[in-house]
């Protein structure tokens, strides 16, 4: 993570002891990170209209406000949440703008792996989405770095780190998991053609 | 597949892959073992695998637009036939209904409700609602599927949405109340249908071209709850590309429940309400910031600041209970502030506002002007629903020597109009405070009533007078029209009531007029000089009057409205060089120009004394430019010649309060605490709402009578938080209690704004606190902090010097007031009186230093 990291564990303490402000300062803080993030995930879009980074993170924010009941644990589970509402958000914007699929209107994300790769992979947001939880219901933890790497962004080393697994089992994880929702989502694209 | 299973998969994937690609398919041979789903299983999760790559992960995501729908296109019965707009929830076309040949609107959601039993739901809803028979309901007519998309057919409504209405005029709180009133009839209802809206904010309320308000987009927001807040998003990301974090509109109507996401009811319709009353009461939103962030820590966590004094308390405080953050403090039902806010439309049908105009009054002057005021005029007196009532005339006047002019009515019909009644109000309180046997409230404290609920009797005793001036005015191209009362605050009797309608050019004349009428029915005696000044007068220019009663009313709005003011005032001197009010102001103006960092102060300071000694040329009985020219002088320190134009300017308007108060300062500065006290105690009488009291109450201090301090410091904590408390600190440590001084100061110390030129001297009141009550580690820390300061920006050094004075370093506070005889600002002119250079007082340095400043030893 960054090199701020340590500050939001000083931070996510003093928010859960009371102290508003330094709620404001996580804020700022994790806002100029997840904005990161949300820029990555999105600077690549290829037609329509895309969100913008930042309303992806003020709807994630929003999403955020009121758990401050939550004890964060550490600053993983706070990113965890982050991405968490990225992906509801994302889902939710798909949901909204699913057209019947005869018309011919799709949301998609994209899995590309290959900076140049010849033809990316196209995948429903929302197929993602259920493959995910499907995914969640034998092997959670998989899961959840799917999520985090898809919705958040992060890096695999950041990934673990933010689960409490090391780097190789990320790793391995990874690429077991990414292999499945493949495969699964490969299939929802069999079945609808 | 279960957690044995998918374990199983795993490794023999991972096993798979960490073989040559030749050796694979025999190891996956043995590993599945005749298992031929498991073997399917892996060998799709390699495919998959080799497809995608090995590294990193970009994730892309692209969204389409929805189709538009193109005029002319047929929907069972209804031929589209434009769009009228598109927003968060879709996109709304104008259309006419065949069957009924009537125009409506059709409106297509954004998105699709994926499932059947959400289609059905919508189609439900919107049974429900079209079941809402109100007038104040957009009714709708029919609701349907088009290739997949769900719409709804409502009633066609010719006008703007509730923004546009708020956003066209300014809309004064009475014609707020008289549409709102309606909306929340109709949300009422939806209520006790047991429907909620989910989504009110001004661009769900429709007005028609009648001016009749309809809420809109029922329940739509349950069914496309996701769709809204993410299309809001979407869409103000969009239109604030370049700010990032730009306001959503939903988020800032949104109740604290709805913006964390908790269960909603009733209750979070009634907060959304109040974001609405609020807003348009008092032109900003309840919660407001920079980001959206900003906007929804705003909705959760913070207190909304009161609404501008002119809105009458019940309405205020109607809104106030609208606005609980929690559901269990606010209205209960919707019914209950219905039941609120009509008795408030009723109560304005009484004569609260004392305005003597009458509506049959109001008939006749609109005749005379077009009638579009007529039709204007009707609408407004008819809303109001104002009863006639007779004046009494011919009744005694008895003793009237206190009087209050109450803000002339806007009886236009167009808000825009505003300026003139407001500046016809302050002439004619200028005109008569010109009387020197009468005392007349200061118009900043009578401007307080304007549209007030309070019975005459009530305001008599707040201002202590014995009578007011009430009346309306009204301008049409060059005529103007007054109609002016006067009032007997004891018995509530109209002693006299007289209409002029006059040429602007003679405005001067009829304010004039009017003044001298007043104090013949109330028998005053003018002196020579009075009566040569009320008759003497000359013709204005109507375009330099009209631009000098616009600056006025700009100047009266706060810092907000100086650089308006400023442009218009520049505008009257050019129009009519021979105006010399118009240049009177303009000084008062550049002041303030200077003050709000929006002139450089040494060309505007040029400027200001030129428009002042051109003021005085042109007219050399007019007080307010001896009043302005003084505070120049008191600027300067030239405390001789101040003295001289306070005096000058009071002789010839003994109810010039402004100047009654720089005098009570300067009194003050040079040790003439005794006569000061009486000049602030004069402008606390003459304008007993314009915070004067804070100079009475640095008096106090200064003389030592710190009990009284404290106490009248604690009564202003609700006018100006700050410098009261401030007060209340000084206080305490020259009671001897510098602990307690320290709270206060902290608290606003923490309030004050980075950028605010008061930091440095706040900064100091804490230091100080800290080294009277002996925690010098803290006091040196907050030096440092001030040091630090000063590099970035102007710091007094009379701030230093304070700081320094506190911890016993006389040398270097001399050293620091020494630097301040240059910078001239801060706290150096109260060096002869404020206790806190009593260290230094001793000191032949000290008395040399008032001596350079011109003030006595």
């Amino acid at each position: 993570m960054d090199a701020c990291s340590h500050d939001v564990t000083a931070l996510l303490h003093a928010w859960n002891a009371g102290d508003a402000a330094a709620r404001d300062q996580l804020v700022a803080l994790v806002y100029a990170d997840l904005r990161r993030r949300a820029a990555a995930q999105l600077r690549r879009e290829r037609r329509g209209v895309s969100l913008q980074p930042t309303a992806l993170v003020n709807e994630a924010y929003l999403r955020l406000v009121d758990q401050r009941r939550i004890m964060w644990q550490n600053r993983g589970q706070f990113f965890g949440v982050a991405c968490q509402m990225m992906r509801r958000i994302l889902v939710d914007r798909a949901r909204a703008h699913r057209m019947a699929k005869r018309s011919g209107q799709w949301t998609r994300v994209t899995l590309d792996d290959r900076l140049k790769a010849a033809a990316p992979i196209d995948v429903d947001v929302l197929d993602l989405d259920t493959a995910l939880t499907r995914l969640a219901e034998f092997d959670p933890r998989k899961s959840q770095l799917a999520e985090l790497r898809f919705f958040g962004g992060l890096s695999l080393r950041e990934a673990g780190g933010a689960l409490g697994i090391s780097i190789a089992t990320a790793e391995r994880d990874w690429q077991a998991a990414r292999a499945w929702l493949l495969k699964e989502l490969r299939g929802e694209k069999r079945r609808d053609a | 597949m279960t957690p044995e299973r998918w374990q199983q998969v795993t490794a023999i994937f991972h096993a798979a892959l960490g073989r040559e690609a030749s050796a694979r398919v025999r190891y996956l041979d043995e590993a599945c073992a005749g298992d031929g789903a498991l073997r399917a299983e892996v060998d799709a999760m390699i495919a998959a695998h080799s497809a995608a790559g090995s590294s990193g992960t970009p994730l892309t995501i692209a969204f389409t637009e929805m189709p538009r729908l193109a005029s002319g296109t047929t929907i069972g019965a209804y031929r589209v036939e434009g769009l009228i707009g598109a927003g968060g929830m879709g996109e709304v076309h104008r259309a006419t209904d065949t069957k009924f040949n009537r125009p409506v609107a059709i409106k297509f959601l954004s998105g699709e409700l994926v499932d059947s039993s959400a289609r059905h739901r919508f189609q439900r809803e919107a049974q429900t609602t079209s079941s809402l028979n109100h007038p104040h309901i957009l009714t709708v007519h029919d609701v349907g599927e088009f290739e997949g998309r769900q719409y709804l057919v409502t009633e066609f409504v010719d006008g703007g949405t509730l923004r546009e209405w708020a956003q066209r005029e300014r809309r004064g709180w009475r014609q707020i109340l008289e549409l709102m009133v309606g909306v929340a009839d109709g949300l009422a209802a939806a209520h006790q249908a047991g429907i909620l809206h989910r989504d009110i904010k001004p661009e769900n309320i429709l007005i028609t071209t009648s001016g009749y308000a309809k809420l809109a987009d029922f329940g739509l927001a349950k069914l496309q709850q996701s769709a809204i807040a993410i299309d809001d998003v979407t869409r103000t990301a969009t239109e604030n590309r370049t700010r990032p974090g730009g306001i959503i509109g939903t988020v800032a109507y949104m109740s604290p429940e709805q913006a964390s996401g908790r269960p909603l009811d009733a209750r979070s319709d009634i907060f959304s309400f109040g974001v609405v009353l609020y807003e348009l009461l008092a032109g900003r939103r309840p919660f407001a910031g920079a980001s959206d962030l900003d906007v929804l820590h705003a909705v959760v966590h913070s207190a909304v600041e009161s609404l501008p004094p002119e809105v009458p308390l019940p309405l205020r405080g109607v809104v106030e209970k609208a606005l609980e953050k929690d559901p269990a403090d606010r209205y209960q039902s919707m019914r209950d502030l219905v039941v609120d806010l009509r008795r408030l439309t009723r109560q304005t049908g009484e004569p609260v506002a004392p305005v003597a105009m009458r509506p049959k009054r109001a008939w006749k002057w609109a005749t005379a002007v077009g009638t579009t005021v007529i039709a204007a005029a009707i609408v407004t007196w008819s809303a109001i629903g104002r009863t006639p009532t007779r004046p009494a005339p011919g009744a005694g006047a008895s003793q009237i020597r206190t009087i209050a002019v109450l803000p002339l009515r806007n009886i236009s019909g167009d808000p825009e109009q505003q300026y003139f009644a407001d500046g016809m109000t302050e002439v004619l309180t200028t005109s008569l405070a010109q009387i020197s046997a009468l005392n007349v409230i200061a118009r900043t404290s009578a401007m307080r009533y304007q549209g007030t609920q309070k019975t005459t009797r009530e305001i008599a005793q707040e201002l202590h007078v014995d009578a007011f001036v009430e009346g309306a005015a009204q301008r049409s191209g060059d005529r103007v029209l007054i109609t002016a009362q006067l009032i007997d605050a004891s018995n509530d009797r109209h002693l006299w009531a007289k209409s002029y309608e006059r040429n602007l050019r003679d405005m001067l004349a009829l304010q004039n007029e009017v003044a001298h009428a007043i104090a013949q029915e109330i028998q005053v005696t003018l002196t020579p000089q009075e009566q040569a000044h009320l008759t003497d007068v000359r013709p204005v220019n109507p375009e330099a009057q009209e631009a000098y009663l616009r600056g006025r009313y700009w100047d009266q709005k706060g810092p907000s409205g100086f650089r308006r003011s400023f442009d218009y005032l520049q505008q009257a001197v050019a129009k009519d060089p021979g105006y010399a009010p118009a240049y009177a102001a303009l000084s008062v103006s550049y002041g303030h120009m200077i003050d709000g960092g929006l002139l450089p102060a040494k060309e505007a300071y040029v400027q200001r004394r030129a428009a002042i000694t051109k003021a005085l040329e042109l007219d050399r009985n007019l007080a307010d430019a001896y009043y302005a020219r003084g505070t120049l002088h008191l600027d300067d320190w030239n405390w001789q010649e101040a003295e001289r134009d306070f005096q000058k300017a009071l002789q010839l308007n003994p109810n010039l309060a402004a100047a009654h108060e720089s005098y009570a300062q300067l009194l003050d500065e040079t040790g003439r605490l005794e006569e000061a006290a009486t000049e602030a105690r004069r402008v606390v009488q003459l304008d007993p709402f314009s915070g004067v009291n804070f100079t009475l109450a640095h008096i106090h201090l200064d003389a030592g009578r710190n009990d009284e301090a404290l106490e009248l410091g604690r009564t202003m904590l609700d006018v100006n938080v700050n410098i009261a408390r401030r007060i209340v600190g000084l206080a305490y440590i020259q009671k001897g209690t510098p602990d307690l001084a320290i709270a206060e100061f902290q608290q606003v110390l923490k309030s004050v704004p980075q950028d605010y030129p008061s930091l440095p001297d706040a900064t100091a009141d804490l230091a100080q606190a800290y080294a009277a009550s002996g925690r010098r580690r803290e006091a040196l820390q907050l030096l440092s902090q001030v040091t630090e300061m000063s590099k970035r920006r102007p710091v007094p050094s009379a701030a230093f010097a304070r700081i320094y004075v506190a911890l016993g370093d006389k040398d270097r506070a001399f050293e620091w007031l020494e630097k301040g005889l240059i910078d001239r600002t801060g706290w150096m002119i109260t060096l002869k009186v404020d206790h806190q250079w009593d260290p230094l007082r001793s000191d032949p340095r000290y008395r040399e230093l008032l001596r350079r400043m011109g003030l006595p030893q």
